[in-house]
């Protein structure tokens, strides 16, 4: 069953339309990659998703349920979690705080007041799954860019979400660091939906099954890597001009 | 797990100072001080409570309340309108059984919102209570809708600024500009013998000691890092699935309500309550206190405020003018060179002096690679 | 709606008074994001130099209110501007602590003020062309009131053509959008800030002297208008002009019908309450600015 419907969702901002019309349907267990160049939509798409940014017409339907009027904290409770592109962690908590905060938004007011003693077991294995255990106890102003990546991607499963929404997991990291992300992005999608957006096309040739295709706020189409690839509409709107190595 | 003797001792360190300070204080200083100096002390401890509570919504919440006169003079005035009661009820000179103030402003009855108050038990529970469902209506109202930072602070600010003006035209109600004072009454005893100072002296330094214990509790638990959080990125906070709203409104209200509790005990010790003492300035003066002591920590806050009240008392008699371009001054100073304050600084010096050698510079960088997921 | 009609032009005197105000805020706090709590104090700076120009120089009142005008909003642009160059600029990006800060410094000028002046009030003469008034039907307008009003649409109308129409208002504008690429794009950023700093401080000056026809000057004469002047400025939006107009007349009306209606220690409590009432209607037309970046 469909997961994940969007419906005719556009919008604008005064003059400018972000997203025309996109439809867009994505099945539980699906991992699907959201490309396209800068000012696509993409970010937007995944803004409108979550509830930060509104729509100004059409649907959004979450396993069963519209999200259309619900803030933001609402939608994530439905099941839908969310990393950003620039990692916004919370620096002054530690590295296991971060993750166990992330895990705690279930548990009423009164649970929260009380005083945690011990790391939940949830919170370890989520540390572990992303390499950060070493640094549990560390404030998280003290990782590295890509490490803090990783921090969010464990906040992100501590919330248990059905659905996952990626903004560009490997912007700014090491050709080692993203070979990690890769391989930790398969093992999460093997029992998660996800949508990832990503610019790195190396990065997609290695770890992209489905791609839907982005350009100025409307979906120019949908298909497999090589489909996609091979498709000259694509190659003249975003792959084109040179081919594109790892973004700087 | 074993623990050893060192171990121990240093985990047991806070706990041993607090108790030791508590113990200072409750058998030490009433045999050091004179009455007159233990009743001041005493008022600095109201505030010291007010502090706490301003550590809780500023410090760790990042909501700075510039109003919390407000909060403060709620709970004062639930609790002088008990005592005013009281004392007229045991005044054999007044037929009337009106306040003088409502005689002189020609009332015939008590005013509704009056009766209440006449018993002790209502008055200390509305001290408590008012000035908590005040914040939680505002907060509630406000945060929900995203208003926040300076435009809080300023909401904050306006709000103390009516009620004083409200307070003082109001003046067959609420007493005007001479506020609530002259009782001598406080559930059959007299207030103004030593015993009774002493007793209040006790509980004032009871009650500071147990709302440190809570806040700290409070600091300590899932929601002391949630408020952090909130402080620092509010909006992220949502997409962990957690309704900031809420989150800001309790430890807004619960800042409230040591506020008013540090008015309640303030007005028998005091003996009044006026508008003069809760308006934008006295609001003002309290964040000051508490900056002074260090906003991120509720000893430091509460420190801050013994300090620069003592210091009003010593200063302002002496030297009115010179006093308040030096609170300007501190002002200015605190906040651009020492943010938190003076625990900070005695934090920094403790850290000096232990380790005298290692420099104090930033963590070393992380190695990026350290970390491996999967 | 006979008080409204009484009282219009009261509440349009109010309102003129918190715009006069306001209109300073709105550049540094609207425009810039610094709240200036010393803001008040640069008001009763304005106030006390139009009294200096009167008691201590000597002005021949017929026109020292028209002498005052210029010279306080010199001094007081001075002020603020001095107080960007030493104090403020450390402290972008942190509004709450420059609201501490600049409050400390409000704080010694109403303490310098009380030493060179004296705690109690002084007055400034209103020039004679100025005591007078007209009575249309029940309405009484006073030319002192009329004289505020027209210099508060005056600075509007000033305001509105420095920031739309000269290069220096564009490009105060370009630095409020995008800070970083007003930067690459050649602004001096710097300078714009200052700029800022001294226009919307020297408005606090303008302010000042027209106090002094409504009432006496005192230490504490900005404070009394400080919060209400915030309150226009929060009402009426980030850097909205339009909403600061708006905002300071309704709050002005609402003030003066509200005193004829009830009484004026009650009128405070419910602007207040009609404020949070009106931010459950329309908090994001009156608060936010849609940024992309997550704070």
């Amino acid at each position: 069953m469909s997961l994940l419907t969007i419906d005719t969702l556009t919008v604008t901002f005064g003059d400018f339309t972000a997203l025309d019309h996109v439809d867009l349907h994505l099945d539980e267990g699906q991992l699907l990659f959201l490309i396209g160049p800068n000012g696509a939509g993409k970010t937007t798409l995944i803004d409108t998703i979550t509830g930060r940014t509104r729509p100004t017409h059409g649907t959004i339907t979450f396993n069963g349920h519209t999200l259309n009027k619900r803030s933001e904290h609402q939608i994530v409770r439905a099941g839908i979690g969310r990393t950003f592109q620039t990692s916004a962690v919370f620096e002054e908590l530690t590295v296991a705080d971060n993750v166990d905060l992330a895990a705690s938004a279930r548990l009423r007011p009164w649970q929260l007041l009380r005083r945690r003693r011990t790391l939940p077991p949830d919170v370890i294995r989520h540390l572990d799954r992303v390499g950060l255990t070493d640094h549990a106890d560390r404030p998280a102003a003290t990782l590295s860019h890509g490490q803090r990546q990783w921090l969010e991607i464990a906040m992100l499963l501590a919330q248990n979400p059905r659905l996952l929404l990626l903004d560009e997991p490997v912007a700014g990291m090491s050709a080692d660091e993203r070979t990690r992300t890769g391989a930790l992005l398969t093992e999460i999608a093997a029992d998660h939906t996800i949508i990832v957006i990503e610019h790195d096309m190396d990065f997609l040739r290695r770890y992209a099954d489905q791609v839907t295709v982005l350009h100025e706020g409307r979906i120019l189409t949908h298909g497999d890597v090589t489909t996609v690839q091979n498709d000259p509409r694509v190659q003249e709107v975003y792959l084109g001009r040179t081919p594109q190595k790892a973004t700087p | 797990m074993t623990t050893t003797a060192p171990a121990l001792l240093t985990r047991l360190r806070g706990p041993l100072t607090f108790l030791a300070l508590i113990a200072a204080a409750l058998l030490l200083l009433p045999l050091l001080l004179e009455p007159f100096r233990l009743n001041l002390f005493a008022q600095y401890l109201c505030y010291a409570i007010v502090a706490l509570g301003i550590s809780l919504a500023w410090g760790r919440g990042g909501m700075l309340t510039l109003g919390h006169g407000v909060f403060f003079g709620l709970g004062a005035y639930a609790m002088g309108m008990h005592l005013t009661l009281a004392s007229t009820a045991a005044d054999p000179l007044n037929t009337t059984g009106l306040p003088q103030f409502m005689v002189w402003s020609g009332l015939t009855e008590l005013p509704w919102f009056w009766k209440p108050f006449t018993h002790p038990a209502t008055a200390i529970a509305a001290a408590v209570l008012v000035p908590g469902a005040a914040a939680a209506l505002l907060g509630w109202s406000v945060f929900r809708q995203r208003v926040r930072g300076a435009y809080f602070a300023i909401l904050n600010q306006a709000l103390a600024a009516a009620f004083v003006i409200f307070l003082i035209g109001q003046q067959h109600l609420t007493g005007g500009t001479n506020g609530l004072t002259n009782f001598p009454v406080f559930a059959g005893h007299s207030l103004y013998s030593p015993t009774a100072q002493t007793t209040l002296y006790t509980i004032t330094v009871l009650t500071l000691a147990a709302i440190y214990l809570l806040f700290r509790h409070v600091n300590n638990s899932r929601y002391g890092k949630l408020l952090i959080a909130i402080r620092d990125a509010e909006d992220r906070v949502r997409y962990l699935g957690y309704n900031p709203t809420w989150a800001k409104t309790l430890a807004y209200a619960l800042s409230a309500m040591a506020a008013g509790i540090g008015g309640a005990l303030f007005v028998p010790i005091m003996g009044i309550i006026s508008p003069s003492l809760i308006g934008v300035i006295p609001s003002i003066m309290m964040v000051l206190a508490v900056a002074i002591g260090g906003r991120y920590s509720l000893a430091g806050a509460a420190t801050g405020a013994v300090l620069i009240n003592a210091a009003e008392t010593t200063f302002a008699e002496t030297f009115a003018s010179g006093w308040i371009y030096l609170q300007g001054a501190l002002f200015v100073l605190v906040i651009a060179l020492a943010p938190h304050g003076l625990a900070g600084l005695t934090r920094q010096a403790a850290t000096a002096l232990t380790r005298p050698r290692t420099r104090t510079t930033p963590p070393a960088p992380q190695d990026t690679t350290t970390g491996s997921p999967a | 709606m006979d008080a409204l009609i009484t009282q219009l032009p009261v509440g349009l005197a109010i309102g003129a008074v918190l715009l006069l105000a306001a209109l300073g805020l709105n550049f540094t706090f609207g425009q810039m994001g610094v709240i200036n709590m010393a803001h008040g104090e640069f008001i009763m700076i304005g106030a006390y130099t139009a009294y200096v120009l009167h008691a201590w120089i000597g002005v021949n009142p017929a026109y020292s209110l028209i002498v005052a005008l210029p010279v306080a909003f010199a001094v007081t642009g001075t002020l603020g501007w001095l107080l960007e160059l030493g104090l403020i600029r450390h402290f972008y990006g942190r509004p709450l602590d420059t609201l501490l800060l600049t409050f400390g410094i409000g704080m010694i000028l109403q303490q310098a003020a009380r030493d060179t002046f004296g705690a109690p009030n002084v007055d400034v003469p209103a020039p004679p062309w100025l005591t007078e008034g007209i009575t249309l039907g029940d309405i009484r307008i006073h030319y002192a009131r009329l004289f505020i009003l027209t210099l508060a649409l005056t600075a509007v109308a000033a305001i509105a053509y420095y920031l739309n129409r000269s290069r220096q208002g564009r490009q105060m504008r370009a630095v409020i959008h995008n800070r970083d690429l007003a930067a690459v794009t050649g602004i001096n950023t710097r300078r714009v800030d200052a700029t800022t700093f001294f226009i919307g401080s020297g408005l606090a000056g303008i302010a000042g002297v027209a106090l002094t026809l409504t009432g006496p000057t005192g230490p504490t004469l900005g404070t009394n208008y400080i919060v209400d002047a915030f309150l226009v400025v929060v009402i009426g939006g980030l850097g909205q002009l339009r909403g600061t107009v708006i905002a300071a007349f309704a709050l002005g009306m609402l003030n003066a019908t509200v005193e004829a209606w009830t009484d004026a220690s009650l009128a405070k409590l419910i602007a207040f309450t009609a404020i949070v009432a009106l931010l459950q209607a329309r908090p994001q037309g009156l608060f936010t600015v849609k940024t992309r970046a997550l704070t």
